[in-house]
């Protein structure tokens, strides 16, 4: 690994973001050890993001250092959407003296749900858009080929530009971000599995929509701090529509399982790839609607072309 | 949907936004119905052709007006009959109000209600400036005699002056949803503040704060607040110079987890949990 990092150097002004493919316990731990190790040795903070029982892992590996800092990735990317936060978070208290650093980030696990994978696959190319104008940083996001379907490593290796596997490490010939901005909100959704029920809503009506949602929630078993949550995070969503969707919208709510999820439809366009990921400033209203919908929701997925917008809030019953 | 059971408070200078039909003849005849019950000289502003529309409304809710008209309790004027129209000023206007009132209490009557809409106000004075002037006069009124005026406005008809109408009263009642109660350095919020009504309980809560030192918002009736209803209390504490003071005494769960996840504060914010 030293060999080939020499050969090819870092670009010393630029986010590096890479994927390590790896198979089974011992080489996520010699690869990630040796990664933390050599940010150690060059004194370069590390921010280590994987689940409880792979931080124990590695912190036997790697023993108490002060600049290792370890977070649970199911706390911090439970809604993938958190992460980049997170990261800037970092890169902000860390990199401000030109410090160079390092991170590691998994948000992909077997267990993850497909609406999940999906939104982790979305915010794994969003990185490079958040930190395209650096600072320089070197994040290597683990997956686990043994575990995770083919399709998952290919995509990863699509979404890095650069991959790790066995001491090897070369520049991915399958990456390419294409247009981020225009990709960050395309597609669509699946339908959900049962006959949703249906509310459209117009200016003046968003308590006839609080209410429903609240009977909704509390039925779905959602306990009361969650039923808050979700009611004010729908409440945002839709606010949105009445000031940037077309002055209207329709809400959508099934069950999946033990999760309750509230879809609103407008006919706006998002068209920032990082709104709902950036602190929100102290001007823009738009934006701390789906910021704070991020932090309130277990999931949250947006799909917007000029077309119209849907926003889908998952919430699982606690 | 309105709520029913928001009764509006006697004694006061109320701004009554509706937008349907259905609580405006609620909210009138209630009205009405809580004047004659206190022993209140009721009298209600209508412009002639109206073809009885108000005593209809009366009559759909129930509320027995003939023996009040009869005995002179109820009075229903037209605009010119109230001096609302052009050819007198606004000191007249006012002095005539005033001389009504002083009859009234002499007559035996515990106090005088008024209602009217503010766009027949608005008509006759022809201007929102005049309408404002007005407004304040009759503030002055309220606050000075037993009077009470129930002011009706029609979202649709007063458009980006509402705001400012909104901030002319120190009560508001805003299409069912909130009511907002106040006084100088305080502030009183009742049911749901959200994009619909934010506006208006944004002018309210100016109102409140112009005198300076301190602001206390009493939420605890308040069941709902949104990131714009909490965006009006933030930008208001970040106006406040360093000695004045916001305190927000029992907000709705929204509030703290709004403050918290966006990171909203302000140095001359508090934010009260009274333990009930």
């Amino acid at each position: 690994m030293t060999l080939t990092t020499r050969l090819r150097p870092r670009q010393a002004n630029a986010f590096r973001h890479e994927a390590f493919l790896y198979a089974g316990r011992s080489e996520f731990f010699a690869g990630t050890v040796s990664f933390i190790r050599d940010a150690v040795a060059a004194d370069e903070p590390v921010l280590v993001v994987v689940t409880p029982a792979k931080i124990d892992l590695l912190r036997s590996g790697v023993g108490d250092v002060d600049s290792v800092f370890y977070a649970d990735m199911g706390e911090v990317g439970r809604n993938p959407a958190r992460i980049i936060p997170a990261w800037r978070d970092f890169v902000a208290e860390h990199a401000a003296d030109g410090r160079r650093l390092r991170g590691i980030g998994e948000p992909i696990w077997p267990g993850r749900s497909a609406a999940e994978l999906v939104e982790c696959q979305r915010h794994e190319r969003l990185l490079n858009v958040a930190f395209a104008d650096g600072p320089p940083w070197w994040l290597m996001c683990p997956y686990d080929r043994q575990a995770l379907e083919p399709e998952v490593i290919e995509e990863a290796q699509r979404s890095h530009p650069f991959v790790r596997q066995g001491g090897q490490e070369w520049e991915s010939p399958a990456y390419g971000n294409g247009d981020a901005d225009a990709a960050a909100f395309a597609g669509t959704l699946p339908e959900p599995p049962e006959r949703p029920s249906e509310l459209v809503f117009g200016t003046g009506q968003l308590d006839d929509l609080r209410r429903l949602i609240t009977r909704r929630a509390t039925s779905a078993g959602l306990d009361p701090v969650q039923t808050a949550d979700l009611v004010l995070a729908v409440n945002e969503v839709a606010t949105n529509s009445l000031r940037h969707g077309g002055g209207q919208g329709t809400v959508r709510m099934w069950q999946d399982g033990d999760r309750l999820i509230c879809e609103v439809r407008d006919a706006g366009h998002i068209q920032r790839p990082l709104v709902g990921r950036e602190r929100p400033s102290t001007d823009k209203v738009g934006d701390r609607g789906l910021w704070l919908v991020n932090q309130l929701c277990d999931l949250v997925q947006v799909r917007s072309s000029e077309t119209g917008t849907v926003v889908r809030l998952h919430m699982w019953q606690s | 949907m309105f709520d029913p059971s928001v009764t509006l408070c006697p004694g006061q200078h109320v701004c009554c936004v509706v937008n349907r039909a259905e609580e405006r003849a609620y909210r009138i005849a209630s009205w009405t119905r809580e004047g004659f019950q206190a022993g209140e000289r009721v009298v209600y502003i209508e412009p002639r052709g109206h073809g009885d529309a108000f005593l209809r409304c009366l009559d759909h809710h129930g509320v027995d007006w003939k023996g009040p008209a009869r005995q002179g309790q109820l009075v229903v004027c037209t605009p010119g009959e109230a001096k609302l129209g052009r050819g007198s000023d606004q000191d007249r206007r006012v002095s005539e109000h005033a001389e009504f009132v002083e009859q009234s209490l002499k007559a035996g009557y515990a106090a005088v209600r008024m209602s009217v809409e503010a766009r027949v106000v608005l008509a006759a004075l022809r201007d929102i400036g005049a309408l404002l002037a007005y407004e304040s006069r009759l503030e002055e009124l309220c606050s000075t005699r037993p009077v009470s005026v129930l002011c009706f406005y029609d979202r649709k008809a007063f458009g980006s002056h509402l705001k400012a109408a909104a901030g002319a009263h120190p009560h508001a009642l805003v299409e069912g949803q909130v009511q907002a109660w106040t006084a100088p350095g305080r502030v009183w919020l009742r049911g749901e503040v959200d994009i619909s009504n934010v506006e208006l309980v944004g002018a309210l809560l100016a109102r409140a704060a112009a005198e300076g030192g301190e602001l206390a918002v009493h939420l605890a009736d308040l069941s709902f607040i949104d990131i714009a209803g909490t965006s009006q209390l933030i930008e208001l504490a970040r106006r406040l110079s360093p000695h004045e003071q916001l305190r927000i005494i029992d907000p709705p769960p929204q509030l703290p987890t709004i403050l918290q996840v966006i990171g909203w504060h302000a140095p001359n914010l508090t934010v009260e949990e009274v333990a009930s």
